[in-house]
Order: C-alpha cells, then sequence, then structure tokens
C-alpha cells in the first residue's frame, strides 16, 4: 500500500452527515444515473424500487452514492444534491459522472468532511459505494464508529483532522491536490502528512491521524479490505498446505 | 491458541466431558472481581478468554475487559461470536460477496471451495411475503406463490448458496421469523466445538443483519443486529471491534395484573427506557419479577431493544431457560449441558448472583403497575393507556404534525365517505380500522397473547359478532409452532370464522408487506383524505411504514387487535370495558366482567408441547413445497444462475481482478472486478 498522490477532492462536506446522505435507501429518480442505468436495462420506473432492494446490485448501489436529494457539497456555492464538480475543468455534474470521469483518468478521489462523519444506521453499502467511486481517503473531523470501521473494511483509509484544525482553519475548500504521505510504513493511529497544492502553485502542509486503530485494522488496510485480507489468508493456508 | 490465565478445565456432563474456560478462575488469581461484571459481560470476557491468539485478542484485551467498571471508560473488545443469522433482505447482498470472493480464488487457480462462512450462519426467508390474499383459507398458498413469482431469482441465489457454500443454512419462505426461528431452533444457548482434540463448551452468541436479532437475548444469547460488511466480516472469522459498553440494571417486581400482557409490558418498558436513554448501552433484567415472566414474555421484552435505543436486553439463563429448552424439544443432553455448564461457570442467574453484581445505572419496575396499553399513532414509544385512546386519538386529528399530530382542521372532522359494494354499504370515518395484523416477531412467538386473541375471538364468535368488512385482516405468526397449538387448543376456527386466517410467516404488516387495500377502500381514503388506522401487535409503527393509505399505527396486543374487529373503529374501542363482546361496547350491554383469556398467561402444556415443537421444527429446514422453484443446477460456481439488475458482484476485489471495469463475461449474476 503505498502513499496516495495528485488525489482531487469529490465532495466537501459539513457535519453530521449521515449513512442515509451517503447511500439513500429510498426512491430511485427516473433522472439520477442509477434511473437512467435501470432504464438502460430494460426496467420501467414502477418497477424501480428502492435502492434498498437493489442492495444485489453494485452498479445500482455506486450510481446512488452521495445520491441523496438534500446532501450538500459545499464546493458548489449552496447546490443541493448528489452533485460534485470535475476539475480542473470546472463542469458540475452528477456525482457518479465526476467520479467516473476522474476514475478514467486515474485520478484517486477524496472526501473533506467535518464532525461525526457516516452517523446513522450501520448501512455497509455507504462504505462499499465510497470504495466503489474510487475514494481513497475521507478526511473528517470525526467519525462515527461504524462508519469508520466499515471504511477500513473497505480499504478506504479514514483521516482525522489533528485537535483544533479543520477545513476552515487550514483554508483548505477543495480545488487543492492533495498527496498522502508515509502510508507505506503504517502503524495504528500514525500520524501522516497531507499536502496540499493551490491553483496558484502555493502549499498547505499539515499532518493527521490515520484512524487504522489496531494492527488487524491496518492489515485490512494494507491488503485493500476485510474480503481481501480473508482471501489472502486463505491463499497463503494453501499454499503452506 | 493461547490461555495466559490457564482458565481451560474440563467438566464432566450426562453426555461425556467437555473443556471450557472457567471465568471464575480469574476471580481465584486475583486478577479481577468477575462475579461483580455484569452477565452480559461475563459472556463477552468468555469469547475474549476462549479466542486469545496474542494478535486479534490479547492478553491485554482480556485484562482491559476483566477489570470492567460501571464507568467502563475506552475499553476496545475484539469479540468473537459463534455463529451469524441473516434475513433475506440483508443477506442477499452477503452471499453476493461470498459467491465474489469464490470466483477470485479461482481466478488465481485456488480452489473456490475454501470460501465458506468460517462462523456458521443461518438465512431464514421471512422479509418478501405480502398480504396479497387475506380473509380466505387459500390466503397462505396463495401469498407463497406470489412471493416465488416475484423473488424467484433471489431466491435462486440463495438456494445456490446452500447448495455450494458450507457451514451455510437456508430456511426456506413459508416457515416462520427469523427471531422466532432462532429462539425456536436454531439457538442452542451453550455450544460445543472441537478443538485440539478437545470438545469445548461456550456460551452461543451472534450477530445477525436484522436490528431484532436482539430477540434471542431473552434466552440467555448474547446477540444484536449488525451492517452487512460486519456481518460478513464475522461470518469470515474476524472479531467484531467494539467498545465495553455501560449495563444498565433494570429490576423488575411484583407480577403483572389481571389483564395485562407482555406486550403492554415492552411497551411500558420502551416508555420507560426511552426516556433514560440507553442508546448504545446493554439493559440487564434482574429481580424476583424476571422469574415471574414467562420466556417468551422475555424474548417479546428482549425484541423490542431497538426500539428502546439499547444494544441488547439481556435476561441471562436461569431456570426458566431450561424449561423452555425442554418445552422446545431440544434434546435432554443439551438441556444438561446448558445447566451444568452456567452453573459452572458463573453465568446461571440466581438472587445471590445477581445480588453481588454492579451495574453502570440503575432503574426498576413494579409489574403489578403495568396497565393494557397501545403505542401510537406515530412512534412505538409514545405510550397510551388503553383507556385514554379514545381521547388520545381525537387530540392528534387536531394536532399540529410537529406535535406528531394529523393536522386536521375542525372542518374536516366529520368527514364521511361512502363505500358501495354489491350486497352491502358502509361509512368510513377518521379512525375506521382499515388494518387489523397479528404480526411480528415481538408478539406472535408468545402463547400467552396468542391463545388470549384466539380466546377472545371464541367468546366474541360465540356471542354473534363478526369483523367489520372494510378491515384487512391478517395472521402471520412467527412459526409454525404458533399455527400447530392454536389447531390443537381448538381455537384456530374462531380466529378464522373473524377472517383471521394465516396468511403467510413472515415480517408481512410489520415491515410494510401489508399488501394494498381493497380498492373500493383505498378510493374512499383518498377521496376524503381520512385519517385511517391500523393496528398491529408489531414493533415499529413510523408513518408511512404500514401502508402508504394508513395514517395512524397503533401496536398494540394480538387480544387488542381481535377486540378492534366487530368496532371497525379507533374511536369506538372506549372505556370502560374493552373486552366488552359488542359492537359498540356500551358498558350497560357488556357481556363479559374481564379478559377472557384470564387462564392463558400460562399455557398449560397441552397445546405446546415438546413433541408438538420437534414436528414443528423438523420442517423448519423443510418449509412449504408451495410454488417452490426447481433447483438450480450444483456446482461451486455460480454459472446458470439467472441473470438480472437486482443481483450482480462485487468489483471490491480490485487486486484480485484483471484490472478493467466491466464483467467478465460470464454467464450468472456477471461477476466483475474493477480497479477503481
Amino acid at each position: 500500500m503505498g502513499d496516495i498522490r495528485g488525489a482531487r477532492v469529490l465532495l466537501v462536506l459539513g457535519d453530521s452527515v449521515t449513512t442515509d446522505h451517503i447511500s439513500p435507501a429510498g426512491a430511485i429518480p427516473v433522472k439520477s444515473p442509477a434511473g437512467q442505468y435501470l432504464i438502460s436495462k430494460g426496467v420501467k420506473p414502477e418497477d424501480f424500487n428502492s435502492y434498498g432492494s437493489r442492495r444485489g446490485n453494485h452498479e445500482v448501489m455506486m450510481r446512488g452514492t452521495f445520491a441523496n436529494i438534500r446532501i450538500k457539497n459545499l464546493m458548489l456555492d449552496g447546490i443541493e444534491g448528489g452533485y460534485a464538480k470535475k476539475l480542473p475543468e470546472g463542469d458540475v455534474d452528477f456525482v457518479y459522472n465526476v467520479a467516473m470521469r476522474y476514475k478514467a483518468e486515474g485520478t484517486p478521489l477524496l472526501v473533506i468532511a467535518g464532525k461525526e462523519y457516516g452517523t446513522g444506521s450501520s448501512r455497509d453499502w455507504a462504505a462499499k459505494g465510497t470504495y466503489l467511486l474510487g475514494i481513497k481517503a475521507v478526511l473528517a473531523e470525526s467519525f462515527e464508529r461504524i462508519h469508520r470501521s466499515n471504511l477500513v473494511g473497505m480499504g478506504v483509509l479514514p483521516l482525522e483532522f489533528l485537535p483544533g484544525e479543520n477545513r476552515e482553519t487550514l483554508g483548505l475548500t477543495g480545488y487543492e491536490v492533495y498527496d498522502i504521505l508515509g502510508l507505506e510504513d503504517l502503524k495504528p493511529r500514525k500520524l501522516v502528512e497531507v499536502v496540499a497544492r493551490r491553483e496558484d502553485g502555493s502549499e498547505v502542509r499539515f499532518q493527521a491521524l490515520a484512524r487504522l486503530d489496531t494492527p488487524v485494522e491496518v492489515d485490512y488496510y494494507k491488503n485493500g479490505g476485510i474480503l481481501q485480507t480473508v482471501l489472502l489468508h486463505l491463499l497463503q493456508e494453501a499454499k503452506a498446505e | 491458541m493461547k490461555d495466559s490465565f490457564k482458565t481451560l478445565k474440563t467438566l464432566e456432563t450426562q453426555s461425556g466431558t467437555y473443556g471450557y474456560h472457567d471465568l471464575t478462575e480469574l476471580e481465584r488469581q486475583g486478577v479481577a472481581e468477575v462475579s461483580r461484571l455484569p452477565f452480559s459481560i461475563r459472556v463477552m470476557l468468555e469469547s475474549l478468554l476462549r479466542n486469545e491468539d496474542g494478535y486479534q485478542v490479547t492478553r491485554e484485551d482480556i485484562e482491559a475487559l476483566a477489570r470492567w467498571q460501571p464507568e467502563p471508560g475506552e475499553i476496545n473488545v475484539p469479540l468473537k461470536l459463534a455463529r451469524v443469522i441473516l434475513q433475506d433482505f440483508t443477506g442477499v447482498p452477503a452471499v453476493v460477496d461470498l459467491a465474489a470472493m469464490r470466483d477470485a480464488v479461482a481466478k488465481r487457480g485456488g480452489d473456490p471451495k475454501r470460501i465458506n462462512p468460517v462462523v456458521p450462519a443461518d438465512l431464514v426467508i421471512d422479509h418478501s411475503v405480502q398480504v396479497d390474499a387475506f380473509g380466505t383459507a387459500y390466503a397462505f398458498f396463495y401469498n407463497v406463490e406470489k412471493e416465488y413469482e416475484r423473488n424467484r431469482e433471489r431466491y435462486l441465489l440463495l438456494k445456490w448458496g446452500q447448495e455450494a457454500l458450507e457451514n451455510f443454512r437456508v430456511v426456506p419462505p413459508g416457515t416462520g421469523i427469523v427471531h422466532q426461528v432462532n429462539l425456536e431452533y436454531l439457538a442452542k444457548v451453550v455450544m460445543t466445538e472441537k478443538r485440539d482434540g478437545l470438545t469445548l463448551a461456550f456460551p452461543d452468541s451472534l450477530v445477525g443483519t436484522d436490528s431484532h436479532t436482539t430477540m434471542v437475548n431473552g434466552l440467555g444469547v448474547l446477540g444484536w443486529g449488525v451492517g452487512g460488511i460486519e456481518a460478513e466480516a464475522v461470518m469470515l472469522g474476524q472479531p467484531y471491534y467494539m467498545l465495553a459498553p455501560k449495563v444498565v440494571g433494570f429490576k423488575l417486581y411484583g407480577e403483572l395484573p389481571e389483564g395485562a400482557t407482555a406486550t403492554d409490558l415492552v411497551l411500558t418498558i420502551t416508555e420507560i427506557l426511552r426516556k433514560h436513554g440507553v442508546v448504545g448501552k446493554f439493559v440487564e433484567f434482574y429481580g424476583p419479577g424476571v422469574s415471574k415472566l414467562s420466556l417468551a414474555d422475555r424474548a417479546t421484552i428482549a425484541n423490542m431493544a431497538p426500539e428502546y435505543g439499547a444494544t441488547m436486553g439481556f435476561f441471562p439463563v436461569d431456570e426458566e431457560t431450561l424449561n423452555y429448552l425442554r418445552l422446545t424439544g431440544r434434546p435432554e443432553e443439551l438441556i444438561d449441558l446448558v445447566e451444568t455448564y452456567t452453573k459452572a461457570v458463573g453465568l446461571f442467574r440466581t438472587p445471590e448472583a445477581e445480588a453481588k453484581v454492579r451495574y453502570s445505572e440503575y432503574l426498576e419496575l413494579d409489574l403489578s403497575t403495568v396497565e393494557p396499553s397501545l403505542a401510537g399513532p406515530k412512534r412505538p414509544q409514545d405510550r397510551v393507556p388503553l383507556k385514554e385512546v379514545k381521547g388520545s386519538f381525537l387530540a392528534h386529528l387536531t394536532k399540529p404534525v410537529k406535535e406528531r399530530g394529523f393536522g386536521l382542521s375542525e372542518a374536516a372532522l366529520g368527514k364521511k365517505v361512502l363505500v358501495k359494494r354489491q350486497d352491502e354499504e358502509f361509512e368510513l370515518t377518521h379512525g375506521s380500522v382499515v388494518i387489523a395484523a397479528i404480526t411480528s416477531c415481538t408478539n406472535t412467538s408468545n402463547p400467552s397473547v396468542m391463545l388470549g386473541a384466539g380466546l377472545l375471538a371464541k367468546k366474541a364468535v360465540e356471542a354473534g359478532l363478526d369483523t367489520k368488512p372494510w378491515v384487512k385482516t391478517s395472521l402471520a405468526p412467527g412459526s409454525k409452532v404458533v399455527t400447530d397449538y392454536l389447531e390443537n387448543s381448538g381455537l384456530l376456527p374462531f380466529l378464522e370464522a373473524l377472517r383471521f386466517h394465516v396468511v403467510g410467516y413472515g415480517c408481512t404488516t410489520c415491515i410494510g408487506n401489508s399488501g394494498p387495500l381493497p380498492e373500493d377502500i383505498a378510493k374512499a381514503v383518498e377521496e376524503g383524505d381520512l385519517v385511517v388506522a391500523a393496528v398491529l401487535s408489531g414493533n415499529r409503527n413510523f408513518e408511512g411504514r404500514i401502508n402508504p393509505h394508513v395514517k395512524a399505527n397503533y401496536l398494540a396486543s394480538p387480544m387488542l387487535v381481535v377486540a378492534t374487529l366487530w368496532r371497525g373503529a379507533w374511536t369506538l374501542i372506549s372505556p370502560p370495558s374493552p373486552w366488552a363482546l359488542t359492537p359498540t361496547a356500551s358498558p350497560s350491554t357488556s357481556r363479559t366482567s374481564g379478559p377472557p383469556w384470564r387462564k392463558s398467561r400460562r399455557p398449560s402444556a397441552k397445546p405446546w408441547t415438546p413433541s408438538s415443537s420437534r414436528r414443528s421444527t423438523a420442517r423448519c429446514l423443510r418449509g412449504t413445497s408451495a410454488g417452490r422453484p426447481s433447483p438450480p443446477p450444483r456446482g461451486s460456481s455460480t454459472a446458470g444462475t439467472p441473470r438480472a439488475p437486482t443481483s450482480k458482484t462485487r468489483p471490491f476485489l480490485r487486486s484480485w481482478a484483471s484490472g478493467r471495469w466491466g464483467t467478465f463475461g460470464e454467464p450468472g449474476f456477471s461477476w466483475s472486478w474493477a480497479t477503481p
């Protein structure tokens, strides 16, 4: 597991973002990426059912990630709903569409958030969808317990601002390009180095706490998640036999 | 495995010698005062002792938890659980992930058959059945058939899982509700496992992908609901990480008065605990009142832990637990093991043992103060004493929506809509009961309230009463054991006479699968914008959950559900005699003086016997044959399972994949892998 370099910010979010903001459970709007996907597969809108009933299908669920109509991406001056901005071009589109454009060019992604990130029910698709959009790390002031552990389980790095610091005190807008350094020799609760390069070429450097709380969690992260860790162990056992 | 504290010992029982980790040894060694720990914390501590490996579970983890204090501070617990339960809504994604892992292993040249749940997992299909047909003898078969029709693709996937995966069992649709199946059949209370040539005995424990998993806490089994990733991790042998919680000691004393039921008790407890605040805490019940509660009553209380907000509502193993194991036909050797083991390790509740325990917070309730109650119209914690329900409902009609009212104007209150049918016509008003459902894991597992409902139905039929034509009735027992004892006691025909035919074995109305209202009723509700009501013996009633046409939803005991039938309106349930067998319940014409189920609180062994339990549970893994799809092809790969957009597998395993988006072109669920 190497450093994260050249990352872009997909969303900047405020305090108390819930798992329902991240992965809504309710109706699938026709015009949303998930709705359009279902239509392309010949599903009629009256048969859309809900996000909740489509948890067996990652294609629907990843298109529904950060698609809550009440989520506010603070990079977008007051626009409500699941939108993001593709940088450096500056086009605004659905979160899914923007994430796929970044993916196509190989750009890793970050989310920046406030306090109590991921509160609410322990919805695992909030972490699965985050991973599938190509988000490598979430940098927040604090995390809700279960969602943090789910992020680690999916191989997404939870990073915490140091006490007293946050997006505002550091002057971060989400328009910067980020490097996250020191991930090669991770250990529990390690301080890692974050470098944010502004559009004008200036740099903000700060430290953040990697919220991998135990050696086991460090292993999960290094292996890319829980499922991968279990697979790896199984294959190693098979070789040993 | 390590054994830093040398707690491994052996135990003699009727069925032979078992190894076990003796918690009391820690006290003898002066490590910690185990006898002062809440029972639920002791169960967690045993798991650490048994699973100490110096990596996932360390000596320090054991010491930290053994020294749990009423103000626990930050103690991280890597808890290894004995098993996992799943229901079909949440279980499908888990099976899809396991299938994805198999494919990943196969692509790396490994043997896909090595991917299996490490910890045994049972999936009970109970969430999909809807009440399409009701009030007729063929309702059950019709609804099961519709269920298979709608869910064919998902069920074929589960069937594949059942055939291909080891350590994974599927209980088919039409069998029962997962939590009751767990209580009656799956839960062992004390489990055994072969390790290094020794058979170890240890406490049963689990996580489930459903919030009401806590029901099994009534049987002294540790467990609660978790999200899918966590359940998958546990299934794959990973620990469940949690902070050691505060434990609230809830003392029960006295005895329930005549006429009050387990449902009334749990609604009262929910109200008390919501006010106190128990989110993130365990609640453990103790005191002389606990011994007066049947196991079914305890299970009802444990079931609603998510409604009162606690992680668990725990009843330690005691004499009543052993009685229940006997009643449900568990083998005598198991019952002996449960008794011998729990007594040896200090997990058996006695007055002396519970007196030593220190809790974080204390609450108490005199059971004799519990009165017949309902909860509603919008939240489970809003208990209304039965005698106030009419006034409360009327007040809610005009209360602003912000105060959980319906915000009607005075002018709208008198609204009536005439419904004309071929052979009858009737008026619907605000408060008309359009759904009466005996349903849910919370109550339908409890013989006292189910037989009570049957007795009330018998009296009503004998008094010549009938169900109003606008009420959609349904009976969805938690398991076939219930139907058996209603049949054996001769009460089922009376419930059916009031159109309470069995519609299915599943969650049904309680999770919103109430099915549509009859067209003319739905039209009338829309036309008059009527606040019509549902009354159900369920656990949740948030607005819009039960049925889109029904705004007021009341949780009540099965008896109270029956009592609404011949009145047909909420406003007619009135004091002083809610059980009166007359259409208007006016006291002067009341034909009974008290609740007719008086004698059913403690059902004799007659209607429900160990042998009838064994017959029903034997059917558990067979289910109903109605509409069952033909078995899918056998084999360890997923080829041959159908392809449709409701289930696809995961591109999570990027480093195992070909490094591109898209599907691998395999038939089946088009497993795809990606490198985001």
